[in-house]
C-alpha cells in the first residue's frame, strides 16, 4: 500500500517538474488593454476569394469581421452563434468581442459551406 | 453528396468544400490543437512515465500479481430481475423512438431527438459511462432484448440453425465497426442517415441470431456488444453471481486474454480509427494527398478536377480500412522483439493475444480525448429535444423552449484535459502490460526484459497519439500545388 502510495507521489512529481519546465514564460510586457482587429473577407460564387481562411486571434481582442459577396446568403459563426445577412449591395458586419477560446467554424448558411475558421487562442 | 460541389478556383487555387468540416459525423468540435509546449512537455512524460512504472515493478515485484475485490452490493434476483426488465423496455422504447424520429422526423439534425441522442449519448456518453459502471448493455442491449421477446413467445425462433464457425472469431463486428465508423466519419449526420442505419442494423441483428443463435451471435457479431464488453472491463466493478464486486479499476483488463486474433483486430481498429479521424483533416495529412499523390495523378490521368475529388475520397476511406493492418504491422514487430528479448516458446500469436488488451487504456483515453467536448457541447440540447424529438413542434413535457446553451469549454482547461487524460491511459498501458508480463513469464529477469519492446511501442503510440492533437486543422477550404 505504501509502495503505491509513493509510485503515485512519484508520478505527481514527475508530471509537474516536466510540466514546470516546459511552460512558457508568461510575456513580460502585457499587452495594450484592447486590441481591435479587422478582417476583411471577400467571396464570390460563395467561395472566400480574398483575405484569409483562419482568423488567428487572442482570447479578449475585439473583433471587426466584414464579408462582401457577390450572392445574397446568411454568414454563421459556430460556438458565438452569431448571424449577419449579406448580399451584393451590402456587406456583413461581425462585431464581437473573442472571449471564448477555440476553434469556430464560419459557415455560409444557404450554400452549406464553410469558408474558414476563427481560432481563438488563450491570453 | 455534398463534397462533388468542390470546383476549381481560378488556376492555382482549388477550393475543396468538405461537409462535415468538424472531424466527427455530428456536432461540432471547438477544440484547438495542442500548442508544442504542451506536445514537448507531454511526450516526456510519458517517456520518464513508462521507466517509473518498470522501476515500480523491479522494486515492487510480485504487487501486481494479486488483484484484490471487494464485495459491495449482494442483491437479491428477484429485485434485480425487475430492475434489468424495466431498463431493458426503457432500451427499446429508446431504440424505436430513435429509428422513428430519424425516419419520419424533421430532417434538420438539431431538430431532431434521433442524431443527438445516437451520437452523443449513446455513441459517446454510454459508452464513458460503461468505463464507469462496468457492460451494463449486455444487460439491456435493445436488440437482445427483441430477440428474447420473440423468443419467448415462439420459441426456438433463434435456434442456431448453424454452428457458429470458431474461424469466424469476432469478424462479423469488425466488419460492421469498420462500416460504422466510416459512417461516422464520412456519411452525414442526417436524421434519415441514423434512422436507417439503425433499422439496417436492427435487421442484421435479428438475421444473424436466427442463423447463429442468440449467444453465439450477440458475442461476436453485434458491434456494440462486442466493443463495450471491451470497455466494460476498465470498471471499478464487476457482476458475478448475484453480487457486485468492487474492484480495482482496469484490472478486469487482466482476467483473461483476448480469445481471437480478430479481437486483436478489433482493438487496434479503436485505436487506428480514432488516430485516423485526428489526421484525415489536419494541413500534413491533407496535403500528402494534394502536393504529392494529385500531381502525379494528373500527370497520368487526363480527368477533371472532380475526379480527383472522388479519388481523394476512396483514398481517405482506403487509408482508413487499411489503418488497423498498419498498426497490427508494427504491433507485431514489437511482440515479436520481445519473444527474442525473452526467448519465450510461446508463438508471436500467442504473446500478441496475451497483450492485447494492455493497448485498452491507451486506445479509449484517446478516444475520450477527441470527443468528450462534444458531450458539453451538445449534450445539453436534449433538454428541449426530448419535449419535441421529432421536431414537430410539440412540447410532451413543456422543455422544448427551454434553452440549454452549449457549454464550451476554454482552450487551456480542454488541453490540460486531454494531456493528462492521455498520459493516465499511457500509465495504465505500460503497468498493465508489465502485470500481464509478470503472469505469463515464469523468470522475473524475462518479464522485465520482455517490457522494454512493449514500452517502447506503447510510447510510439502515446506519441503519435499526441502529435496528432497537436497538427494545425485544415481550413475550410484545401490548398492546392502553387498556393501558399
Amino acid at each position: 500500500m505504501l509502495k503505491r502510495a509513493v509510485f503515485v507521489a512519484v508520478i505527481v512529481v514527475v508530471v509537474g517538474a516536466l510540466w514546470v519546465f516546459f511552460r512558457p514564460q508568461a510575456p513580460v510586457s502585457a499587452k495594450p488593454d484592447v486590441t481591435e482587429t479587422v478582417f476583411e473577407l471577400g467571396l464570390a460564387q460563395g467561395k472566400l476569394t480574398s483575405g484569409p481562411a483562419v482568423l488567428r486571434v487572442r482570447q479578449g481582442e475585439k473583433l471587426t469581421v466584414r464579408v462582401s459577396s457577390d450572392t445574397a446568403d446568411e454568414l454563421h459563426l459556430h460556438g458565438y452563434d452569431l448571424r449577419a445577412r449579406v448580399s451584393p449591395e451590402a456587406a456583413a458586419v461581425l462585431q464581437f468581442t473573442a472571449d471564448r477560446t477555440g476553434r469556430f467554424g464560419l459557415e455560409l448558411h444557404k450554400a452549406h459551406r464553410e469558408l474558414g475558421a476563427l481560432e481563438v487562442y488563450p491570453q | 453528396m455534398s463534397f462533388k460541389q468542390g470546383r476549381i478556383v481560378g488556376a492555382p487555387l482549388v477550393a475543396l468544400f468538405c461537409s462535415n468540416a468538424a472531424a466527427h459525423s455530428f456536432g461540432n468540435i471547438y477544440t484547438l490543437p495542442i500548442p508544442f509546449w504542451m506536445y514537448a512537455f507531454s511526450a516526456s512524460a510519458a517517456l520518464v512515465l513508462s521507466f517509473v512504472v518498470v522501476g515500480y515493478f523491479v522494486s515492487a515485484k510480485s504487487a501486481a500479481r494479486n488483484f484484490r475485490t471487494f464485495d459491495l452490493v449482494a442483491f437479491d434476483a428477484g429485485a434485480e430481475r425487475g430492475v434489468v426488465a424495466a431498463l431493458q423496455a426503457l432500451s427499446v422504447l429508446a431504440l424505436l423512438l430513435t429509428v422513428l424520429a430519424g425516419l419520419f422526423g424533421t430532417n434538420n439534425p438539431f431538430a431532431n431527438f434521433s442524431v443527438t441522442f445516437f451520437w452523443i449519448f449513446f455513441v459517446l456518453g454510454f459508452t464513458y459511462l460503461t468505463a464507469l459502471v462496468g457492460d451494463l448493455y449486455s444487460a439491456i442491449n435493445p436488440w437482445r432484448t427483441l430477440c428474447d421477446w420473440v423468443e419467448r413467445l415462439r420459441p426456438g425462433s433463434f435456434r442456431p440453425r448453424l454452428a457458429y464457425p470458431a474461424w469466424l472469431g469476432y469478424y462479423p463486428a469488425l466488419a460492421l465497426y469498420m462500416a460504422f465508423i466510416w459512417l461516422e466519419l464520412f456519411g452525414q449526420a442526417s436524421p434519415r442517415g441514423v434512422g436507417l442505419f439503425l433499422a439496417a442494423y436492427s435487421v442484421i441483428n435479428v438475421l444473424g441470431a436466427a442463423l447463429f443463435g442468440l449467444e453465439a451471435w450477440f458475442r461476436h457479431g453485434e458491434l456494440f456488444a462486442v466493443v463495450l464488453r471491451l470497455i466494460g472491463k476498465i470498471a471499478p466493478f464487476e457482476c458475478k453471481a448475484g453480487k457486485i464486486r468492487l474492484r480495482q479499476p482496469f484490472v478486469g483488463l487482466l482476467l483473461e486474454p483476448a480469445d481471437h486474433f480478430s479481437l486483436l483486430l478489433l482493438v487496434l481498429f479503436m485505436l487506428s480509427s480514432t488516430a485516423f479521424d485526428g489526421v484525415h483533416q489536419t494541413l500534413p495529412w491533407v496535403s500528402v494527398f494534394w502536393k504529392w499523390i494529385y500531381p502525379l495523378l494528373t500527370a497520368m490521368i487526363e480527368q477533371p478536377y472532380l475526379f480527383f475529388v472522388d479519388i481523394y475520397y476512396y483514398w481517405q476511406w482506403a487509408m482508413l480500412f487499411v489503418s488497423p493492418f498498419f498498426y497490427l504491422a508494427i504491433y507485431l514487430l514489437f511482440v515479436w522483439l520481445m519473444k527474442l528479448a525473452t526467448g519465450s516458446p510461446r508463438s508471436v500469436r500467442d504473446l500478441a493475444l496475451q497483450f492485447t488488451f494492455a493497448l485498452i487504456p491507451i486506445a479509449f483515453v484517446y478516444n475520450v480525448t477527441h470527443y468528450f467536448t462534444l458531450l458539453f457541447s451538445q449534450a445539453p440540447a436534449v433538454v428541449a429535444l426530448i419535449s419535441d424529438p421529432f421536431g414537430f413542434g410539440w412540447n410532451l413535457f413543456g422543455t422544448a423552449r427551454v434553452s440549454s446553451p452549449p457549454v464550451i469549454l476554454s482552450a487551456d482547461f480542454v488541453w490540460h484535459a486531454q494531456v493528462a487524460l492521455i498520459l493516465v491511459g499511457h500509465v495504465v498501458s505500460v503497468y498493465l502490460a508489465h502485470a500481464q508480463a509478470l503472469q505469463i513469464f515464469p523468470r522475473e529477469k524475462q518479464a522485465v526484459w520482455s517490457q522494454l519492446p512493449m514500452l517502447t511501442l506503447m510510447v510510439l503510440f502515446t506519441t503519435v497519439g499526441l502529435w496528432i492533437l497537436s497538427l494545425p486543422i485544415a481550413g475550410g477550404q484545401v490548398q492546392a500545388p502553387g498556393s501558399s
